[in-house]
């Protein structure tokens, strides 16, 4: 037991290494000064006043609430059906197909915005709706496409076997057997899709328009122009809405483990 | 546990079957029995995998109701054939027959089969409730119906207050009566078992068989069982298939594929035996020519050229003199004995270096010890004769 104690001060460390830059924001958006300096002297609740107080403000949280939770959806229905595709298809090209969905992970972000952008401009899509769900979606596949493929890799078939012959059809067998089982990795796919929309910046840049915008491409513009505490509260309710998703989604697992 | 197995599950099962009468008809009658199980047909099933034949040209006709098992040692193509019936797998060529209908073009969910899968393949999702209803929900029964069912089925297997359960909270045994509750809670009129009892252990197993045997009397399904273990086809079977290579090499009850085994396969697989090699002459069946002597056949047998013979352990008897008038016999030197209580299994020495089994029951036990010599003998139409490899 004694022997642990060196390794939990290590693990601690290590956390708060990685978690500290985003810690300081919260104290940061509770100053009672104009400035973003830390420690702050006074403290007080009139950055988020101003946040919430700013019509643009809030518009964009909204926006970015709205995109996240639609490509969360479409990523996690479009990734599950890719998936399903490429861990159960025997055709040709499924390797290349594979690639391809998992490309907008590894293409440099301002790449994939400057093509984004061409060709949003040719379709008009630029600074619409349909462009930052669009976009947001084929740039959140990836991470939909690695749990779920990684869950439907593991899943045993036979279970489906059994399912057909206790007289489901093959969609009926996946809807009722298959998807619940590899609902956990689902769940994550989903977390992960609607994280990769909520802060997503560079491409947002891009497709943006004065009409058209989300949180984070308001905060970045905003830091340009003036360092106003304003954007440490939104950073703060950035921080707030991703770790109830996460808490929720850890929740639901735990929940879940104890049942079976 | 098996004995009142079938009571209490067995009306509200047969009520299950889609064919049945009205409920009230409560008990089984021969004529509900005959109905409920399903002619089976093979013709010249074949599965290749690229170059490589699983299965080359099965035929087999299967009686409804009847209890057939497929045995054979790993790889021989056993599980694919039933993959063929469940229809998971397409035949390369050749026709499965229901009832005298073609399947080629039925998918699995409309074959109305049930199946124990070797893993079980139970919902890990649902529990045991749910799972035993799930294929009364795909045939969208009213709900009080279905009630009825999984309760009679849960019965049947004696799972009563695990319903609640999820499968991962089962014991291997237990998971295994769910799979069985959940392939005969709709009475389907064929079940395929894929080694079902191949994960449990030999007390488990033994008990589960008696399970299997009670309920396959009650239901009246058609059971098409797989297994490698012989034990086992031959204490549930009403007949065996015995698989080679992708091939049935002999089919029939288990004492006929016992006591007239048509291939040496057949015999060693099946069991202990002594054989004797030589060669019949086409002009002498009665007579197996093995060095220096010539062994009495019973002539009834269509080999020749290279032959063996087959005798069973408790077919040879073992006697001081020479055989008596009418018997086959060969010298022998005893070379180890087993006492298995109230039998004792002798090994002996063949000539030519060949070793023999024994088994003496206490009506027929000879005196002889281990290093005396004397006659195995025994009657040329208990001995099988086959064609040697
Ligand atoms: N999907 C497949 N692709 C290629 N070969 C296969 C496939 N399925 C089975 N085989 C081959 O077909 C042959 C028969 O397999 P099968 O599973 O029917 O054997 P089995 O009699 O059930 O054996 P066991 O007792 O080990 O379960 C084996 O040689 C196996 O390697
Ligand atoms: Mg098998």
């Amino acid at each position: 037991m004694s022997r642990r104690i060196p390794l939990k001060i290590f693990g601690a460390l290590v956390a708060l290494w990685l978690v500290a830059p985003t810690l300081v924001v919260i104290p940061l958006s509770f100053t009672g000064q104009r400035s973003l300096a830390f420690p702050p002297e006074r403290w007080s609740l009139r950055w988020y006043e101003a946040f919430f107080d700013d019509r643009r403000w809030v518009a964009d949280l909204l926006n970015s609430l709205q995109i996240a939770a639609l490509v969360g959806v479409l990523a996690t229905v479009a990734g599950t059906a890719a998936s399903y595709a490429l861990t159960r298809g025997r055709f040709r090209g499924r390797g290349v197909a594979g690639a391809l969905l998992i490309a907008p992970m590894l293409v440099p972000t301002v790449v994939f915005g400057v093509g984004v952008y061409a060709l949003f401009l040719e379709l008009r899509l630029v600074g619409t709706f349909t462009g930052f769900l669009v976009a947001h979606t084929v740039l959140a596949l990836p991470f939909v496409i690695i749990p779920v493929s990684s869950v439907l890799s593991r899943f045993d078939t036979t279970l489906e076997r059994a399912a057909a012959i206790c007289g489901a059809s093959r969609a009926r067998a996946f809807f009722r057997v298959t998807l619940p089982v590899i609902a956990p990795g689902l769940l994550s796919g989903f977390m992960f899709a609607f994280v990769t929309s909520f802060d997503e910046v560079v491409v947002s840049l891009f497709i943006s328009s004065p009409y058209l915008e989300t949180l984070p491409v308001r905060m970045y513009s905003s830091i340009q122009r003036d360092v106003d505490p304003t954007i440490a509260a939104a950073a703060t309710l950035i921080i707030c809405f991703t770790s109830a998703l996460i808490a929720v989604a850890l929740l639901a697992q735990s929940r879940r483990r104890r049942v079976s | 546990m098996s004995a009142d197995l079938g009571r209490g599950g067995s009306a509200p099962l047969e009520a299950a079957h889609p064919a049945t009468a009205p409920r009230e008809a409560g008990g089984l009658d021969a004529a509900d029995l005959k109905r409920s199980g399903a002619a089976i047909e093979l013709r010249g099933l074949t599965k290749a995998y690229g170059t490589s034949q699983a299965v080359r040209g099965v035929d087999l006709t299967i009686e409804p109701g009847e209890f057939m098992t497929f045995l054979g040692p790993s790889g021989s193509g056993k599980t694919t054939t039933l993959n063929m019936i469940a229809g998971f797998v397409p035949p390369t060529s050749g026709e499965i027959l229901v009832d005298g209908r073609p399947l080629a073009a039925t998918p699995p969910h409309r074959r109305e089969m049930g199946m124990v899968f070797q893993g079980y393949a139970l919902f890990p999702h649902l529990s045991v409730w749910d799972n035993i209803e799930f294929p009364l929900r795909q045939r969208k029964m009213p709900k009080a119906r279905r009630r009825e069912l999984v309760r009679a089925a849960v019965r049947t297997v004696q799972l009563e207050g695990f319903e609640r359960r999820r499968p991962a909270q089962l014991s291997g045994g237990q998971q295994q009566r769910v799979a069985f509750a959940r392939a005969i809670v709709y009475r389907p009129p064929v079940l395929l078992m894929d080694e079902p009892l191949g994960a449990l252990d030999k007390k488990l197993r033994e008990a589960l068989q008696e399970e299997i045997r009670e309920i396959h009397r009650k239901v009246g399904t058609t059971f098409l069982y797989v297994t490698h273990d012989q034990e086992e086809a031959l204490s549930l079977s009403d007949r065996i298939a015995v698989y080679d290579d992708g091939r049935i090499v002999q089919v029939g009850t288990a004492e006929e594929l016992y006591e007239r085994p048509r291939s040496l396969f057949v015999a060693q697989f099946l069991g202990e035996s002594t054989l004797l090699r030589g060669v019949v002459h086409p002009d002498d069946p009665r007579r197996l020519h093995a060095g220096a002597h010539g062994i009495p056949l019973s002539g009834s047998h269509g080999v020749r050229g290279d032959a063996v013979v087959v005798i069973r352990p408790e077919q040879l008897r073992l006697t001081a003199g020479g055989p008596a008038p009418g018997r086959a016999g060969v010298p022998v030197t005893v070379r180890d004995e087993t006492y298995l209580g109230h039998s004792r299994k002798l090994t002996v020495e063949l000539p030519g270096g060949h070793t023999g089994l024994v088994r003496e029951g206490p009506g027929t036990a000879s005196g002889l010890r281990v290093g005396d010599s004397g006659y195995a003998t025994w009657d040329p139409a208990a001995a099988a004769v086959v064609p040697d490899l």
